[in-house]
């Protein structure tokens, strides 16, 4: 049996996380559009200089703030590049940086949406 | 009951200490190792429930439990870990470190309120234990006062103390226990007394 394919933002599991608490989950949305594009750029910019414990740090830090926000592919495309870090293989995170800012892209307008509801 | 997060992810330490109050706990935030292990050495006689986020700048989870376990060894306090999935295999390190147990990312809310649950039961079981050494602790002092060579009158029965002071049997005793008296005569006494009396009365009677 294949499994469930991924979704961008599970918002039902999102509200079990915050237990409901309306606040809670507009209070982490927030800090997550706020904190997501300097992540981003930083794992680009390790890319770039070719620095992999930067990389590790960035992805992994990535990779935990999506997990707990329920945005399971962006949280997918962390692990691969945290992953790629730990295995010193550059040219892959480059191709996993482009999977990851497509995530992204997809994820926030529905993470701007949650927060107006 | 103190809970102290620690976690570098503002995200995952808002999440932890929000669903935390919300059980009634009283939480503190670090956002760091060091900044950890500093509220744990201030926190050192307070029961103290810790949820220790594995990768950390300047200190790790897994070094904050080992220095706690070395420096701290008689503290009262409960370290849970939280790990990611991937390092699941790092967790015998993390309870050899001194971790109590541990957590995966992202924790699930009732996952963890039933290990929270765990930890208050330990830290309160350690409590009541400590509280009990105390306890006879302070007897064991009583009773130590009580101990060795007292100097006692052979007629009037009163104790010299270490302050060179005759004192009553009973006065001295009170002092050092928790005994207390209640005077009255005992029987042969009190037959003494009675013919004391008699004795006295037939020497008024024949006088």
């Amino acid at each position: 049996m294949a499994a469930d394919p991924l979704v961008v933002l599970d918002v039902e599991a999102l509200e079990r996380q915050t237990g409901g608490d309306a606040e809670l989950r507009a209070e982490i949305v927030r800090m997550f559009l706020e904190d997501c594009p300097q992540r981003v750029d930083a794992i680009d910019a390790a890319i770039v200089a070719g620095d992999l414990a930067s990389l590790m740090s960035a992805s992994h830090a990535l990779k935990g703030s999506a997990a707990y926000l329920k945005a399971m592919i962006v949280r997918e495309c962390a692990a691969a590049l945290e992953h790629c870090a730990r295995e010193g293989q550059l040219a892959e995170a480059a191709a996993g940086l482009g999977r990851l800012r497509v995530a992204v892209d997809d994820l926030i307008p529905q993470l701007e949406k949650l927060s107006r509801e | 009951m103190r809970v102290l997060i620690a976690d570098d992810d503002r995200i995952a330490a808002t999440l932890l200490a929000q669903t935390l109050r919300q059980w009634e706990f009283d939480v503190t935030v670090a956002i760091d190792g060091a900044a950890a292990l500093r509220h744990l050495q201030d926190a050192v006689a307070t029961p103290t429930l810790a949820i220790l986020d594995w990768m950390m700048p300047q200190l790790e989870g897994a070094d904050v439990c080992r220095r706690v376990r070395r420096e701290m060894p008689l503290a009262n306090m409960y370290l849970m870990l939280l790990t990611s999935l991937e390092s699941k295999d790092r967790i015998v390190e993390g309870l050899e470190a001194g971790a109590d147990d541990y957590l995966i990312k992202p924790f699930d809310p009732d996952e963890l309120r039933a290990r929270i649950n765990v930890g208050v039961r330990v830290l309160t079981l350690q409590d009541r234990l400590a509280e009990r050494v105390k306890e006879l602790q302070a007897a064991l002092a009583n009773v130590k006062q009580l101990h060795g060579l007292l100097p006692i009158c052979s007629y009037c029965k009163r104790i010299r103390g270490d302050d060179q002071y005759w004192t009553a049997v009973e006065s001295y005793i009170a002092e050092r226990s928790n005994a207390q008296f209640s005077h009255g005569i005992c029987p042969p006494c009190a037959s003494a007394l009675e013919r004391e009396i008699e004795e006295h009365r037939n020497r008024r009677q024949r006088g």
